[in-house]
């Protein structure tokens, strides 16, 4: 097990060791401006002056992805849950469904500060409608996808309807819920941060989404590197974190139904 | 003795112009053990489902311990249906799988967990209860799956080609522990096959069905005593049946 996951670890750090030094030596050999590409060893400087800033913004845009998470994961399994059980519901509001994958996010956070002003919640609103569908969708499918045969068992032992949603459909739709999780981890902090970029939470703190837009402009090329790279780390961790809990959860539930 | 199953006159489309059930006419009496062969496709599981009250047709009548099939399956625990598949739920436990229907009737828990215990121990997989069925083979997922129909102590038990999927050992030694079962509980069985020696080596009456449209073409009466022993298949009046069960089958397929 432990040689299992050091064979996990290591390759990956191993090539991103290799690329810091790489990237080093092209900002030395070529002398890059650092306002264009700073070097790795300006990046790391620039975050541990600027340590308690970057630290607080990760925290606070991590939150809200959590929040937006948090949102999507609830309303997105009941709106699966509503859809499962009609059709005509399920025709009928489908489409609208789909209007929250298509719209460009980046035009509707504007809107959004527009409505619900500065701050917290209109960030975790961002955040919520992004990653919003995939929880809708992936829910559906598994509460959709259920056996015939499942079906008549439930049936010939004269199940209620709630019985068939709650013993039946949502137990089966749970694998399909940690995909729908999955993609929705990654998107929950792009959605956040989107939403910093023009809700910020007042004059004292910032997210991550403000850093990179305020870093930019001033042209601290270094620092925006940091802020970057804080928000990817962050987009792993979620996604790593939810899909621990996937494997856990499944892996208990004994191999069985993981969607392909 | 009482009829349990009485169905007259059926027919059964599937859309308006595709028939799959035609003139069927059947009677089984209270605790009869009948076998139902036909080639695949000719319509034998649309008839469990018929008579398991899942679908209904507008065309003859079907009547189950004297209501309609459907009113039947409404009242709870009369009857239990062994799927082709074991058709476990992945996501629960042996005993939890086998307790379901007592836990869909709303049974106390401390009841359901007694008698799933002693289903899984007649099927004897008590050492089992606490698996998840991914780790069973398919033989021992068919015994859960037995065990299942067992625990709720139904009148009617409906096996639809429950072993079509096992090897032939493993079908064999389940076929003498149905008949065990069935001895001691006395439910009428209807046990849906296209293997003619399982048929004649389980059942009193085997019924005959041809092709589509599916329509009973012999109702062969099989003359051995319960209990039966495995010796039975090698003797020479169940190759005779053998022999005239496939040759009506064959007769049934070319009809056409």
């Amino acid at each position: 097990m432990k040689s299992n996951y050091t064979s996990l670890i290591l390759p990956p750090l191993i090539v991103f060791a290799l690329f810091l030094f790489l990237w080093q030596g092209c900002v030395e050999l070529f002398s890059l401006p650092p306002y264009l590409v700073p070097s790795p060893y300006r990046v790391l400087k620039i975050a541990s002056e600027n340590y308690s800033t970057l630290l607080i913004a990760t925290l606070l845009t991590a939150a809200a992805a959590v929040g937006g998470f948090l949102l999507s994961f609830a309303v997105g399994t009941s709106v699966a849950l509503i859809f499962s059980q009609s059709k005509i519901v399920r025709q009928s509001f489908y489409p609208y469904a789909i209007f929250l994958q298509t719209v460009p996010i980046v035009a509707i956070a504007p809107l959004i500060v527009v409505w619900f002003g500065n701050g917290f919640f209109s960030v975790i609103l961002v955040s919520f409608i992004i990653s919003l569908f995939p929880i809708i969708t992936n829910g559906t499918m598994g509460l959709l996808a259920v056996k015939k045969e499942w079906l008549d068992l439930f049936l010939i032992n004269n199940a209620s309807a709630s019985q068939i949603l709650f013993k039946l459909r949502f137990p089966n739709a749970v694998p399909y819920l940690f995909t729908g999780a999955k993609i929705s981890s990654g998107l929950s902090v792009i959605g956040a941060i989107v939403g910093e970029f023009f809700a910020g939470y007042g004059a004292k703190y910032h997210g991550l989404g403000y850093l990179i837009t305020f870093t930019s402009g001033q042209m601290k090329t270094d620092y925006l590197f940091a802020a970057v790279f804080m928000s990817t780390v962050l987009g792993l961790v979620f996604f790593g974190g939810v899909s621990l809990l996937s494997s856990y959860v499944l892996q208990r539930r004994g191999v069985a139904n993981e969607p392909s | 003795m009482q009829q349990m199953i009485a169905i007259s006159d059926l027919d059964m489309y599937y859309s308006s112009n595709i028939q799959a059930l035609k003139n069927i006419r059947l009677s089984i009496a209270n605790g009869e053990f009948v076998a139902i062969v036909g080639p695949s496709g000719c319509g034998k599981s649309t008839l469990v489902r018929l008579i398991a009250g899942l679908i209904e047709t507008d065309i003859g009548s079907i009547s189950v311990a004297g209501d309609s099939a459907v009113v039947a399956r409404k009242r709870q625990q009369q009857l239990a249906l062994v799927f082709q598949e074991a058709n476990l739920l992945p996501w629960r436990r042996v005993v939890d799988n086998v307790r379901l229907p007592l836990e869909l009737a709303s049974i106390p828990i401390k009841e359901q967990m007694a008698r799933s215990y002693e289903a899984l121990n007649v099927v004897d997989l008590e050492d089992f209860a606490m698996a998840y069925p991914g780790q069973l083979s398919g033989g021992m997922k068919m015994r859960v799956s037995i065990a299942r129909a067992l625990v709720t102590e139904p009148n009617l038990m409906l096996l639809d080609e429950p072993f079509s999927a096992l090897d032939e050992i493993t079908r064999q030694q389940l076929n003498e522990d149905l008949l065990k079962f069935w001895q001691q509980h006395n439910w009428t069985t209807v046990f849906i096959t296209h293997n003619i020696a399982e048929a004649i080596f389980l059942s009193s009456r085997v019924i005959v069905m041809s092709s589509r449209p599916g329509e009973i073409i012999a109702d062969v009466k099989i003359h051995f005593d319960y209990p039966r022993s495995s010796q039975l298949r090698s003797s020479i009046e169940f190759v005779r049946y053998m022999q005239q069960i496939s040759s009506l089958l064959r007769g049934g397929t070319n009809e056409k």
